[in-house]
């Protein structure tokens, strides 16, 4: 019910928003969420022609930091060091976070990459 | 539901076969990739979930923890990158996943497959997704048992990614048209923004079928905790799209009554696994709560907007699911003040009702039991014998989103798990 593809908004017109894939191509969605709240540049998940969600690059960094809790956690129980499994989370992270900013600040070809 | 992959041009060669679409195939390779980037994290999550695996089996014994996915993409996730046999070689072999009902084309009554097969037949362009125009109705009309046959009759069948294709479409020519509307909360507020911004021709009907998903939760788990000879599901892993609309909140009446954990999870196989640990964790200390993994995109309160959007234009009514008959409370019909969209009204096609519904699978099929979990797809005598994915008979095997279709194309990590508790292996 929920195959929803990571788009980059790429402008609004009309009530209507042109999102792009990252594969160059703009297609039309219809803003099913919060219109004010979106803007060119905004990463949104497109489900069926449908904007269902505009994707939080804070709350994604905040999944890292949960990831990385729970690696210090898991570490420190089975007596290895705590700070250099939350590094290797990191490093992991950093990259689809880095992206991510990319994908937002108009560098389309990034949003391929995020999965 | 339905493909994505749009050309910008209108109208296009239909993409039938979602698998096959270009922009899925990307996807499904970038996902890969970074599972394969994320390892760490996967290790983490797996020793995890063995602890508190663990924890359970000291506490509980053999009791058999059930899992239950209730998105067609959750299965996807859980099935491609085989999490079964990954739990199962972390040692959680006292958990099981089972797929729930996460498949609108699925759960969509034959009745309504027909009359829209009845309308092409009659001249009226039929709009539909690509999953919906391969579905087998339980009765063919006028030779034609699915859409795609309607459409190699002579009927005009068109096959969209989305109901604003058809709306561009629709404006293009002035015939009576119909829109097939499947999905459950996240095509919804599609539907309602296109009407309420007056986007959507007076020629084009819009035949709600939207299915709502907490009813049917309810409803299922109900079910499964009334079969006696099996466990009842012990925690469940909420969708995550659906949720980005309704919110986490909408779960919480289903963790209240139950007293089981729900976990509202993103797709990559990393969020599946973390949401079978947060499980895992709440059970081992015997809490039940509603937890949102997929913080990136859902919050506790939804869109607020989109729920005031389908709410202004849809009324929540009873409504059928295919092979299962009525759920109270599950579905979406239009208001009367958007009655001149209302296909049932124009078309004159009198409604369902819970008199009228009758039982609306082929013979021997099992969809509605994969639906709510209670078989799995490899239960079914006619899975990938007399039904497969190029001439599937059941609904199940059709959709994208079905949990049958989903096993016969990527094998079931539930297959290798029941021939090795059948040897005994453990």
């Amino acid at each position: 019910m929920c195959w929803a593809v990571p788009s980059v908004v790429t402008k609004i017109e009309g009530g209507i928003a042109w999102v792009d894939p990252g594969d160059g191509v703009e297609r039309p969605a219809i803003i099913g969420i919060e219109e004010s709240a979106l803007q060119p540049g905004d990463l949104v998940m497109v489900h069926a022609g449908v904007i269902i969600a505009k994707v939080d690059l804070s709350t994604l960094k905040e999944s890292v930091e949960m990831w990385k809790q729970m690696a210090r956690e898991l570490a420190a129980s089975t007596g290895e060091d705590p700070e250099a499994a939350a590094r290797m989370i990191e490093e992991e992270m950093w990259r689809v976070v880095k992206i991510a900013e990319e994908a937002r600040a108009g560098r389309r070809q990034a949003v391929r990459e995020l999965a | 539901m339905a493909c994505v992959s749009t050309p910008q041009d209108f109208p296009v060669a239909p993409t039938l076969d979602c698998w096959k679409c270009p922009v899925m195939k990307r996807e499904m390779e970038a996902l890969e990739l970074a599972f394969r980037r994320k390892t760490s994290i996967t290790s983490t999550l797996l020793h995890n979930i063995e602890k508190y695996s663990r924890e359970l089996r000291e506490r509980d014994g053999r009791y058999v923890y059930k899992v239950m996915d209730f998105c067609g993409t959750h299965e996807w996730t859980i099935v491609h990158f085989g999490l079964r046999s990954l739990l199962e070689k972390a040692g959680a072999r006292n958990v099981e996943l089972v797929a729930g009902p996460g498949c609108p084309v699925c759960v969509t009554p034959s009745y309504y497959i027909e009359h829209s097969i009845k309308l092409a037949l009659e001249g009226v362009v039929v709009y539909t997704y690509g999953d919906v125009f391969k579905v087998p109705a339980l009765r063919p009309v006028k030779g034609a048992r699915s859409l795609a046959e309607a459409k190699a009759l002579g009927g005009d069948v068109r096959v969209v990614h989305s109901f604003l294709h058809a709306v561009i479409d629709a404006r293009k020519h002035n015939k009576d048209s119909l829109f097939v509307g499947i999905g459950f909360e996240t095509v919804a507020p599609g539907y309602s923004e296109a009407i309420l911004k007056g986007l959507v021709p007076d020629h084009l009907k819009l035949m709600s079928l939207v299915k709502l998903t907490p009813p049917a939760m309810f409803y299922t788990l109900e079910v499964v905790r009334e079969k006696p000879t099996d466990y009842p599901i012990s925690g469940v892993i909420a969708p995550g799209h659906v949720s980005t609309i309704v919110g986490g909140k909408a779960w919480q009446p289903v963790a209240e009554q139950f007293q089981i954990p729900v976990v509202v999870a993103g797709f990559e196989p990393n969020d599946v696994l973390a949401a079978v640990a947060e499980i895992l964790r709440q059970m081992a200390r015997g809490e039940h709560k509603v937890v949102i993994e997929y913080t990136r995109a859902v919050t506790w309160e939804g869109d607020l907007k989109a729920q005031s959007s389908i709410r202004t234009v849809f009324e929540t009514v009873d409504s059928a699911w295919r092979g299962i008959g009525y759920i109270p409370k599950s579905g979406l019909a239009l208001r009367e003040e958007f009655r001149r969209h209302d296909a049932f009204a124009y078309f004159g096609i009198s409604d369902l009702t819970p008199e009228t519904w009758r039982y609306d699978l082929p013979a021997n099929c099992r969809c509605a039991e994969v639906t709510l979990g209670k078989a799995k797809p490899t239960d079914c005598p006619l899975f990938m014998k007399a039904c497969t994915p190029d001439r599937p008979i059941g609904p199940c095997m059709v959709s994208v989103e079905g949990t049958c279709a989903i096993w016969a194309r990527f094998g079931g990590g539930g297959l290798a798990d029941e021939i090795a508790r059948a040897v005994g292996v453990f």
